[in-house]
């Protein structure tokens, strides 16, 4: 893996075999569900609304199979979906203003934290959990798109040019947004050290 | 030992993502693919079609009060058609058997205007 040192240098590609053709929908089911939910969970923060947004994904692939053609990979392609599916979600939330208070976001839990961290020392541990729980927060209060570009980025493994097809903007705005959204993440975890 | 800050940041965002994918993998939404079924192979999908059927029967049963007004006729309706067929069969001036007379009749009072109407000399 490169650095990071511009922010927006690449990362190795995930390593998932892609086939020539669209798998059937229990393949892309099997294969893709535990992404596409990852990403939804860290995006809207919400269980239920994940899991539900997760079905509808597959369930508009399914329907929109016959679309494919094949420009880019199914992940790529299940991720877009994904992406509009959180983008609406998120406009929905905002016209029922009344509801956000009735639900509390869904935090990321201490065992997770923990186990990210557990080749650290004791000592260097309770830091780094610190600092995980600033790009949380971070993450959390970046705009819609930056968190899409973010997350596609350093959740999804994803390289520019993926998530400029799976988000629908160019690459440069692409490089613009995650460039922004690490500047507000370093500046949070360099807060909390 | 001098830190450098990119590599910290690197090593976070890599802690990050772990912790994001432990995260997720915990809950129950996770594993929710497996129990996934594609709408055609439902096992109740013969549901949504009593559905419709129930929504159409309903549909008839609450439009028939109104078609049954409309195309069924009331006795006093039906009683003035009557009247008014036998009006018109009785009340005719000249019986069927004669009506062909009218016709030369209708020819003479030709013949006569054209009679009554001479050119001046």
């Amino acid at each position: 893996m490169s650095s990071l040192a511009d922010g927006i240098t690449e990362y190795a590609p995930l390593a998932v075999a892609e086939p020539a053709a669209l798998q059937s929908t229990e393949e892309l089911v099997r294969v893709y569900w535990k992404g596409v939910f990852r990403f939804l969970l860290a995006s809207v923060r919400d269980y239920d609304a994940a899991e539900t947004l997760t079905q509808d994904c597959f369930l508009k692939a399914h329907h929109a199979r016959g679309k494919f053609r094949g420009e880019c990979s199914a992940r790529t392609w299940l991720m877009q979906i994904a992406v509009n599916l959180a983008r609406d979600h998120a406009r929905n939330r905002r016209l029922q203003f009344w509801r956000r208070t009735s639900r509390e976001a869904a935090d990321i839990d201490d065992h997770s934290l923990q186990l990210a961290t557990r080749e650290l020392s004791p000592e260097s541990r309770t830091a780094a959990v610190e600092e995980l729980r600033a790009v949380w927060r971070a993450a959390a209060g970046l705009s819609e798109k930056q968190r899409s570009v973010f997350l596609l980025r350093f959740v999804e493994d994803m390289d520019i040019l993926e998530i400029a097809a799976a988000t629908g903007l160019k690459e440069g705005t692409v490089k613009t947004h995650l460039f922004r959204a690490l500047q507000h993440v370093r500046s949070a975890v360099q807060g909390a050290r | 030992m001098i830190e450098n800050p990119q590599e910290n940041l690197d090593q976070t965002m890599l802690r990050f993502k772990t912790a994001v994918g432990h995260w997720s993998a915990a809950q129950p939404g996770a594993t929710a693919g497996r129990h996934f079924v594609l709408p055609e192979k439902r096992r109740f999908a013969v549901l949504p079609r009593i559905g419709w059927a129930v929504a159409v029967a309903g549909l008839f049963l609450a439009l028939s009060p109104l078609y049954r007004a409309l195309t069924t006729t009331t006795p006093e309706v039906a009683d003035n058609v009557l009247f008014e067929q036998v009006d018109a069969a009785v009340s005719q001036t000249v019986p069927q058997p004669m009506r062909p007379l009218l016709n030369l009749i209708a020819v003479d009072g030709n013949e006569q205007e054209n009679y009554e109407t001479p050119t001046k000399q």
